[in-house]
């Protein structure tokens, strides 16, 4: 695979935050791409590191608020060591965000044409009025949001509206990547599936990348390329979806499928996971996970297991592994 | 054209309430002064210590316009068209001016001694706290809070006294009291305004020094909760030149609970700075009002006290007008 194909990489990047004990590691040596055109899930708790990943990996946090090693890429642009204005220029133009919470995304006191005119004359060299208008329009219609919204407020559209212009607002500029951190927690069920329906068709249309963030792996697997799996700042388990979803093979890619219902298929009773993550102040010496998996062996506890490659996937677990090398010595 | 009339709709309604607010408040202005015991005619005896004759108490009552044996309802009528028409009796501290004539020799000292200095105040402070919430962390960013709740901590008149004593008393560089040298006649010529300029420096420099701290930590405050919001995050995500963020995402945002305190201040500059004006001999309004209360001087309290509800309320109402265009999320859907 050339490197031109890859919209988005991430090579052994670790991210820790100050804190008034010390440093705490969010994100331990992760290494993962997007390829171009490619819709790649990154999921996991709350806490897990997904979203600080992708906001030091784009340097929206800096230091001295967090210290981050490795290195990144986007779209063959070396983020780490971009200048601030070519950070300023590359940014929007190269990828844009679709925040977490899109509800808050907007600003309450400027017209949504006008958020949107003002990222378009940032960038554009020969920006004009009526051409911005042109596109703005473009993109509503895109969206499928009634175009007439564009000169409201934020506060008179309606939740999916509101998020649909921020897709909008992401697509302005025809970048070739978007990061979508959680985009439809604040929506309901109906509007969240439309959301992400909507997603999947532009992104198979206009053929950007996205990274799309998201605690729930069921609904993941079912739109995503590939999937990448966190926990406790490590990755657990990557791989194309398809392969997850017939056959997950880390126990805590298996509890998030279960946890979620999914998108079709008949009713059932759902669990969570019990016990909550562990405290990234005083990381336990082994497996993140080890304390709530239910198939944790002695191991677990003692030695972090390191990630290995099977197949197409990757997955960083004594236990699976140990199952992977009986089925491979089986067959 | 629906949402024109909306818009009328929602003026007239606010109009409605300030005129409501309008009227309670001259209610409680006629009827505070009557609670209290006597009545300015009978102070005005008692302060003659039994030189006038028990017969000038009747003359007194009618030349003041007082008449007890009238009903407290019809007093009222007469009061509420006296207030409307402008009529509000007859100051005797400065007997027999009327009170409309006292008041407006010195409303213009007022207006241009407070009204100046708090809107240099306004303007100095807000843009030293939008710096210093833009570049927190930083050394002097970080500083000014520290330094001017040190200095707000200091009483208006204390500071007025300070530079009283040692810029005018001392070195003698400033004028130590009144509004203008007493040998020029007030004009609009360059001696008259530079002996205004020159009496005004210490009162106004004094209140601006107090009085800035404030306005500094407010907006610090409000940009800093404000910059902490989403949409300042996605402005910067977006590539936006840093002061845009900040002019169009950050200040903007920040300025609007601002507007409501720098308008009641301004309403409130009509009552002119108490302290500021005694400590000076200012001739304003709030040095007529602590002789007004000296003297039992009940007509120039109250005519005062209108003048002060009246500019509170209009500057209230005016920026709650404003408000409807600067914060779309005011305006009714």
């Amino acid at each position: 695979m050339s490197k031109d194909d890859v919209a988005f990489s991430v090579e052994n990047v670790s991210i820790s935050y100050p804190t008034s004990r010390g440093w705490v590691q969010a994100v331990r040596d992760v290494t993962m791409q997007v390829r171009r055109g490619q819709l790649v899930g990154l999921a996991g708790e709350s806490g897990s590191g997904k979203s600080t990943l992708v906001l030091a990996a784009t340097r929206v946090l800096q230091p001295p608020a967090v210290k981050v090693e490795g290195h990144v890429q986007i779209v063959g642009r070396d983020i780490f060591k971009l200048t601030k204005s070519e950070l300023r220029t590359v940014r929007w133009k190269t990828f844009s965000f679709v925040t977490q919470s899109a509800m808050n995304a907007l600003n309450p006191v400027m017209r949504i044409r006008a958020q949107m005119h003002d990222a378009m004359r940032a960038h554009d060299p020969d920006y004009s009025r009526s051409k911005a208008d042109r596109r703005c329009e473009e993109v509503f219609r895109i969206v499928e949001v009634p175009i007439a919204k564009l000169d409201s407020y934020p506060h008179q559209l309606s939740g999916g509206q509101r998020q649909r212009a921020v897709i909008a607002l992401a697509l302005v500029l025809q970048p070739q990547l978007i990061i979508m951190d959680e985009p439809t927690t604040a929506l309901d069920v109906v509007a969240q599936r439309e959301i992400i329906a909507l997603i999947r068709k532009l992104q198979r249309e206009l053929g950007f990348a996205v990274l799309l963030i998201t605690h729930d792996l069921s609904l993941l697997l079912e739109v995503a390329d590939d999937v990448v799996v966190m926990y406790g700042g490590r990755i657990m388990e990557s791989g194309p979806s398809s392969e997850l979803l017939r056959d997950a093979r880390h126990p805590y890619s298996r509890a998030l499928i279960q946890s979620f219902p999914p998108l079709h298929g008949p009713m059932k009773r759902h669990e969570g996971i019990p016990g909550s993550p562990p405290d990234m102040q005083n990381p336990p010496p082994g497996c993140p996970f080890a304390e709530r998996c239910a198939s944790a062996i002695d191991v677990c506890s003692e030695k972090a297991p390191t990630l290995v490659s099977w197949r197409e996937r990757q997955i960083a677990c004594h236990v699976a592994q140990t199952d992977v090398a009986d089925s491979e010595v089986g067959v | 054209m629906a949402r024109r009339s909306q818009g009328w709709q929602f003026i007239a309604s606010k109009l409605g309430l300030y005129i409501l607010i309008f009227w309670a408040a001259i209610t409680l202005n006629f009827i505070i002064p009557r609670l209290m015991p006597g009545n300015p005619a009978s102070a005005l005896m008692a302060k003659s210590q039994g030189k006038m004759p028990p017969s000038a108490l009747k003359a007194l009552e009618d030349a003041f316009g007082i008449n007890t044996h009238v009903s407290l309802w019809r007093q009222y009528l007469g009061y509420l068209r006296n207030t409307v028409t402008g009529h509000m009796g007859i100051s005797f501290t400065n007997f027999p001016v009327p009170v409309a004539k006292v008041i407006g020799e010195m409303l213009p000292w007022t207006l241009f001694l407070i009204g100046l200095s708090t809107i240099i105040a306004f303007f100095i402070g807000n843009i030293l706290g939008l710096y210093s919430a833009w570049r927190r962390g930083g050394k002097i960013a970080d500083a000014l809070p520290v330094a001017f709740t040190v200095i707000s901590a200091m009483p208006y008149f204390w500071i007025a006294l300070a530079l009283l004593y040692f810029l005018g008393f001392s070195l003698n560089w400033f004028p130590i009291s009144h509004a203008i040298g007493s040998n020029i006649k007030a004009g609009w010529n360059f001696q008259s305004i530079g002996s205004v300029i020159d009496h005004a420096t210490l009162p106004a420099f004094s209140i601006v020094v107090t009085s800035m701290g404030g306005w500094m930590m407010q907006m610090r405050n409000n940009l800093i909760s404000i910059l902490s919001h989403d949409y300042v995050q996605l402005a910067q995500m977006k590539g936006l030149p840093e002061p845009e963020v900040m002019r169009n995402y950050g200040a903007r945002n920040a300025m609007l609970p601002v507007l409501t305190s720098f308008a009641m201040s301004l309403g409130f500059v009509v009552g002119g700075a108490v302290l500021v004006e005694d400590v000076f001999n200012y001739p304003g309004i709030g040095y007529a009002l602590v002789e007004a209360v000296g003297n039992s001087d009940y007509p120039l309290m109250q005519g005062i006290f209108l003048i002060i509800v009246s500019a509170v309320l209009l500057a209230n109402l005016i920026v709650d007008l404003l408000y409807t265009f600067l914060d779309p999320r005011i305006r009714r859907a």
